[in-house]
């Protein structure tokens, strides 16, 4: 479409249109070629441009495009959720700040689901291999995605890490996404569900600090809960402003060091890999 | 967040676009960004300066739209539209909003000469 007369015009190399605009003032006025050049629309708008002296006169036009600037990330996603729900793997991807006790739970679900579902781990963070090491220790097969600079994992690092790996049927994967409460939140990896952990040491208000990362949760687990004799952090109030982002959301409020309601964690997770079918 | 990465993904799609229409300027991007995006516009306008350089898109303005995210009130069911994801519902005052939308980042047009 032309953008001065809308008249539906795109051939980049079709002749100059006349109309309306072959006035003073208009985008078809003479100008020098190759030099930089003004155009005022109808509508008051000034327009500068130049063009080589070879090349005539165009018309600026319009190109409707409409496409996402993460469609690339979100196809790969959607090719890694088909991939992994073919071999009937549950994919969850853990989010929190750095420290909120990820690789902790982690460890924690390994020991307690031993012999009843295989687990297999992918760990990101920025360096070390560390996470890695902490997971296969406690007996899963483990990746690692280093990112370097990078604040969050994507779906095409998931896509390599995957081939780095040998998926049983029928288990669970779960990815530790990069120690970090707001670049990760739009990044789809491919996962079933995404799960968000919050420590009882990091305050009742971080829904609310930050709510893009809350609202795109599928569960919310509150972390470290042995520590409540020593804090002031009230439960019901951290509830309260998870439900003001998201008044359906889940939540479970678990100790992986005590094992205090790892249980409603691990019965959460076997009824997510029920729900595959 | 990674309004530079975003920036850089953005002239990408423009050189594409712009090289399957065969132009040879173009003059101005408009995106759409939903209200409750995780991208901060002024940022990626910055981001935007640094990443049309040496490109089609060098002298090329960048025009963000903004689109609405709509909620549901679970309290009192009236629909509103919200600008943030903390907002109680304008109706009954309830922190009870399911927000639907609100999320998009979208290349819409360009100006192509």
């Amino acid at each position: 479409m032309c953008a001065i007369c809308g008249c539906g015009s795109s051939s980049p190399d079709g002749p100059l249109h006349p109309h309306a605009a072959a006035q003073p003032g208009s985008h078809h006025d003479d100008h020098a070629p190759g030099s930089e050049h003004e155009h005022v629309l109808p509508d008051g708008t000034v327009l500068r441009h130049s063009h080589p002296p070879s090349q005539p006169h165009r018309p600026s036009r319009v190109l409707e495009v409409e496409r996402a600037l993460l469609a690339d990330n979100d196809a790969q996603a959607a090719r890694n959720r088909q991939r992994l729900s073919s071999s009937h793997t549950l994919v969850l991807n853990l989010m929190s700040s750095p420290g909120a006790g990820k690789t902790t739970l982690i460890e924690a679900t390994l020991r307690r689901l031993q012999g009843r579902l295989f687990v297999t781990v992918i760990e990101g963070d920025q360096q070390t291999s560390l996470d890695a090491e902490r997971v296969r220790r406690a007996g899963a097969q483990a990746v690692q995605i280093n990112t370097g600079k990078a604040c969050h994992l994507d779906a095409h690092m998931i896509d390599r890490a995957l081939d780095e790996l040998t998926l049983p049927s029928d288990g669970l994967l779960l990815i530790e996404n990069v120690g970090n409460l707001v670049c990760p939140a739009s990044f789809d990896l491919g996962e079933h569900k995404r799960v968000v952990i919050a420590s009882v040491t990091e305050g009742e208000d971080k829904p609310l600090k930050y709510p893009d990362m809350f609202a795109r949760a599928d569960l919310i687990v509150v972390s470290k809960t042995d520590l409540l004799p020593h804090l002031d952090f009230d439960c019901q109030r951290f509830a309260e402003h998870a439900r003001r982002i998201q008044p359906r959301v889940e939540l479970l409020f678990v100790s992986a060091r005590s094992g205090d309601h790892l249980d409603d964690w691990l019965k959460w997770l076997t009824t997510q890999h029920r729900s595959l079918d | 967040m990674h309004e530079l990465s975003l920036a850089v993904r953005l002239v990408a799609l423009v050189e594409e676009e712009a090289s399957r229409a065969a132009c040879t300027t173009v003059s101005t991007v408009t995106i759409r960004l939903g209200v409750l995006s995780c991208v901060d516009p002024a940022s990626l306008k910055l981001a935007f300066l640094a990443a049309r350089k040496d490109t089609i898109a060098a002298a090329a303005e960048l025009v963000i739209e903004s689109a609405s995210a709509h909620a549901i009130c679970l309290s009192c069911q009236k629909p509103s539209d919200v600008s943030q994801r903390t907002s109680a519902c304008p109706f009954c005052g309830a922190f009870a909003l399911v927000v639907s939308g609100g999320d998009e980042l979208r290349l819409v047009r360009l100006e192509v000469v």
